[in-house]
């Protein structure tokens, strides 16, 4: 059978009003608690676990995706207007989203993320139908050295997506690690830094120290400012709309962070948070006014939120292409489809052919659903600014203070809350740029528990990662990106006729 | 006549009363459970022990084998210890009770400092076992056991075995491998079984230790074979895949388990109840069904007899890693 007839039927029966109501019902939560500080899909899932006892397993599958995807459209809404991330995959979207609603163009940055958001489903329910065994064949590749290359090349682009200094955002990203220390190790087990504390023995754990850094931190900043800056007084149906000078910048970010985005997914672990910050360093290299990011350019929110949605999407991949859940959503989905007594594997596509495409005819549903949800509501989140400043930051913290509770019911992660606001607060003032060190945090575990598994591999042979194949390649892009830059200086200079020593 | 009526009147008020008053003194004994009980999995919800522990309570819940409601609160963390130390440290009035996998109760206290032991708790019963299986790639050019092993004895400490971490049961199900055969292998810990099975599929490594569970879409799907079961019966998932212990090796098996758990001290009666609502449950159909759909065996044994099995499983992990130079805590 065609791809286009399986299509059909997919949608046919995605059209059906109980697998509509489903649908919504899932991309609704998932804005909601993709908007809500704190509580994120993974939550949403958990406690909606148990009510997929007796359920169909399709119509668990199109809940749980509607939640997931969902919540990447969601979590834009704080970054923007709040520069509060409500998600690890909204952080890169606070830094330019943010920006942008203080120079009056929240509604523009809201439409340009919804609009993004859109484009990047489309093309994810794309290559999820078109090409789910190949690639899952092609993510299989992929081990704990070429994660590792990846990670460690993660952590060298981060200084580089910040504005200031290199040298301190570097430091910050230093920093992170560090922090992320902080727990048992990944290996064994053993405690470190934990003082005894066993429930520090969990690590610090990122929605804590993300909410402070962001979102405790500007209620400080704010209330450190004797005049009322920052209050959008009024917003006009022309402020909302982007102006056609931003839809045209956008569309490129758009499409090149879907196709990243994607492929990134396919790879375990915090992929969609990797996507976000790829797309905007990717972004900032090709723009043609990079001076511009970090103070409110549209493709540093068009490119992020893309790339995670289609992050999202591709994490389906190996979960249906190969029935191996690459991140823990995933594994809830899994768990719903167990209760469902449907095991994913891979001949999932084979055995339950009318699954998969009504799955895949939903999710595309799910994703105009979405768009529709969002646009109109524009124009009330960008009310919400309207609020005055005197009764938005303490609702503000009292949203993360409980939100970060709501999480865990750990006492310790609102200390970790308010400890990072304090600190974040004062590195702000110093100049030091936080996206670099909460992303870091993120990151750092993975890089230490991929050099260790592939050492393990190799039984301690540092060889291991220049004799295959895929990581010596990863491992060269930044060499070669390196290269192309000091030859394209090179010949630039020497073309105006002056020789100046290149800057990194 | 009115003195005579006065009088039954009086006899029959304290025998109502008495009535009363015994009645009272019963429903206080046998007042457990009075309201809902907290069920604590110390794993996230979509883990295996996550289904399983919502799989349980939903039958117990359905079929009213348990008086009082029965809610799930899952709490992840540090490889199943911290929420078990939360309901350890709890009273054993039974309101609060664990559903965890054997592991944080059995090895982990030998090498973590921990709030608890295998000895401050009382374990109602045993739901569930899981066997573990040598398994490699379909096209992997050992057919039999004995053909993967010449190959090991052959490159000692070349050949890669992955498992779902360091301490985990199938660390230690490695470790019965090379003390019963003394061949070297190279361990690769991942964190957990969806990492290690993928490692596998990629082949980053060459065999693994996984549950049944782990790979059953895999095995139906023809894309791993198990090669052998490091136990001491054949699993029920695997009939034909041989145990080292047929081979002739001396390994004693894990105990790869789910355990129902309440803190030391708990009053006989509320182990009763509560192994009740368990045993009913583990015995019901929808029970069976399900449990072929994860991959575990039956593992019933009762907490009359869990005492025995505990300790014994804490003396053979114990063992097992001070063969291989691990500090072991002592265990009061």
């Amino acid at each position: 059978m065609g791809i286009i007839e399986n299509l059909m039927i997919g949608f046919g029966q995605a059209l059906s009003p109980v697998n509509l109501l489903f649908a919504f019902l899932g991309v609704t939560l998932g804005s909601l608690v993709g908007v809500l500080p704190g509580i994120g899909p993974l939550g949403a899932m958990s406690l909606l676990l148990c009510t997929t006892f007796g359920m169909s397993p399709t119509h668990s599958l199109i809940l749980f995706a509607g939640i997931y995807y969902g919540s990447m459209y969601g979590g834009s809404t704080t970054s923007i207007l709040l520069n509060l991330p409500g998600e690890s995959t909204s952080v890169v979207t606070c830094i330019d989203g943010y920006k942008m609603t203080q120079k009056g163009r929240a509604g523009a940055a809201l439409f340009i993320a919804a609009a993004g958001s859109f484009g990047a489903g489309t093309v994810s329910v794309l290559g999820l139908m078109l090409f789910a065994p190949p690639l899952a064949e092609l993510a299989l590749k992929f081990g704990p050295p070429e994660y590792f290359c990846l990670t460690t090349v993660g952590l060298m682009v981060l200084p580089y997506i910040s504005s200031g200094s290199k040298v301190k955002s570097g430091l910050m990203v230093l920093l992170g690690v560090m922090v992320s220390t902080i727990g048992m190790d990944p290996v064994t087990g053993d405690q470190r830094f934990t003082f005894g504390i066993l429930a520090l023995s969990q690590g610090i754990d990122f929605i804590p120290m993300a909410m402070g850094l962001f979102g405790i931190a500007e209620v400080l900043n704010v209330l450190s400012q004797k005049s009322e800056t920052g209050k959008v007084h009024s917003v006009r149906l022309r402020e909302m709309l982007p102006t056609r000078e931003e839809i045209r910048r956008s569309v490129g970010p758009i499409i090149r962070g879907s196709v990243i985005g994607f492929f990134i997914g396919l790879i375990p672990g915090p992929a969609a948070v990797v996507a976000s910050f790829t797309s905007y360093a990717m972004e900032k290299r090709l723009s043609k006014h990079p001076e511009e990011f970090g103070h409110g350019a549209v493709e540093g929110v068009a490119g992020p939120e893309s790339a995670n949605n289609a992050a999202a999407g591709g994490a389906f991949l190996p979960l249906i292409a190969l029935g191996i859940p690459f991140a823990p959503p995933m594994a809830l989905v899994l768990a719903a489809l167990l209760i469902g007594r449907i095991l994913p594997g891979p001949t999932f596509i084979e055995d339950h052919p009318q699954m998969f495409w009504t799955f895949i005819g939903s999710m595309y549903i799910g994703n105009v659903m979405l768009l529709l949800l969002n646009l109109p509501l524009v124009g009330l989140f960008v009310s919400v600014l309207r609020t005055p400043i005197r009764i938005l930051i303490p609702v503000v913290a009292i949203l993360c203070l409980t939100g970060v509770y709501a999480v865990n019911s750990s006492s310790i992660d609102v200390w970790v809350l308010v400890l990072s606001g304090v600190g974040g607060f004062i590195l702000r003032n110093r100049g030091y740029d936080l996206a670099p060190l909460v992303l870091a945090v993120v990151l750092g575990p993975k890089v230490e528990l991929y050099f260790r598994q592939s050492l393990f591999m190799s039984a301690g042979s540092l060889a291991i990662f220049v004799e295959r194949s895929i990581s010596l390649a990863i491992l060269l892009i930044p060499v070669v990106v390196l290269a192309a830059t000091v030859a394209l200086h090179f010949t630039r200079k020497s073309r105006a006729g002056e020789f100046k020593k290149p800057r990194k | 006549m009115k003195r005579k009526s006065k009088r039954v009147f009086q006899m029959a008020a304290v025998a109502a009363g008495m009535a009363v008053i015994l009645t009272a003194a019963f429903a206080m004994a046998a007042d457990y459970p009075r309201k809902a009980v907290t069920v604590v999995v110390p794993w996230p919800a979509g883990s295996a022990t996550g289904i399983v522990g919502q799989k349980i309570v939903n039958i117990i819940q359905q079929n009213k084998f348990f008086p009082q409601a029965m809610q799930i609160v899952y709490k992840p963390g540090a490889s199943g210890t911290i929420g078990l130390a939360e309901v350890l440290q709890g009273k054993p009035d039974g309101y609060t009770i664990g559903y965890n996998p054997s592991a944080p109760i059995l090895v982990q206290p030998l090498v973590k400092e921990l709030p608890y032991t295998s000895q401050t708790l009382t374990p109602i019963i045993q739901t569930m076992q899981f066997p573990w299986l040598l398994v490699v790639k379909a096209e992997a050019p050992w057919k039999t056991i004995q053909e993967f092993l010449d190959y090991c004895k052959k490159h000692p400490g070349e050949v890669t075995v992955g498992t779902a971490g360091d301490y985990t049961w199938g660390h230690l199900a490695l470790l019965q491998m090379t003390q019963a055969t003394g061949i070297k292998f190279r361990h690769v810990p991942f964190q957990g079984a969806a990492p290690n099975v993928t490692a596998l599929l990629g082949g980053h490594v060459q065999a693994s230790l996984v549950v049944t569970g782990d790979v059953s879409a895999q095995i139906s799907a023809g894309k791993v074979r198990f090669i052998a079961c490091v136990e001491t019966v054949r699993s029920a998932f695997a009939p034909d895949t041989p145990t080292f212990k047929e081979l002739g090796y001396d390994v004693k098996g894990t105990m790869h388990t789910h355990i129902v758990v309440l803190p030391k001290g708990a009053a006989p009666d509320v182990i009763e109840i509560l192994h009740e609502a368990f045993k009913k449950a583990i015995d019901t159909n929808d029970y069976k069904e399900f449990m072929k759909q994860v991959g575990g065996d039956p593992g019933y044994i009762s907490h009359k007899d869990l005492p025995a099995a505990i300790a014994a499983a804490v003396k053979e992990a114990t063992r097992l890693l001070e063969g291989v130079g691990t500090k072991i805590r002592k265990v009061q």
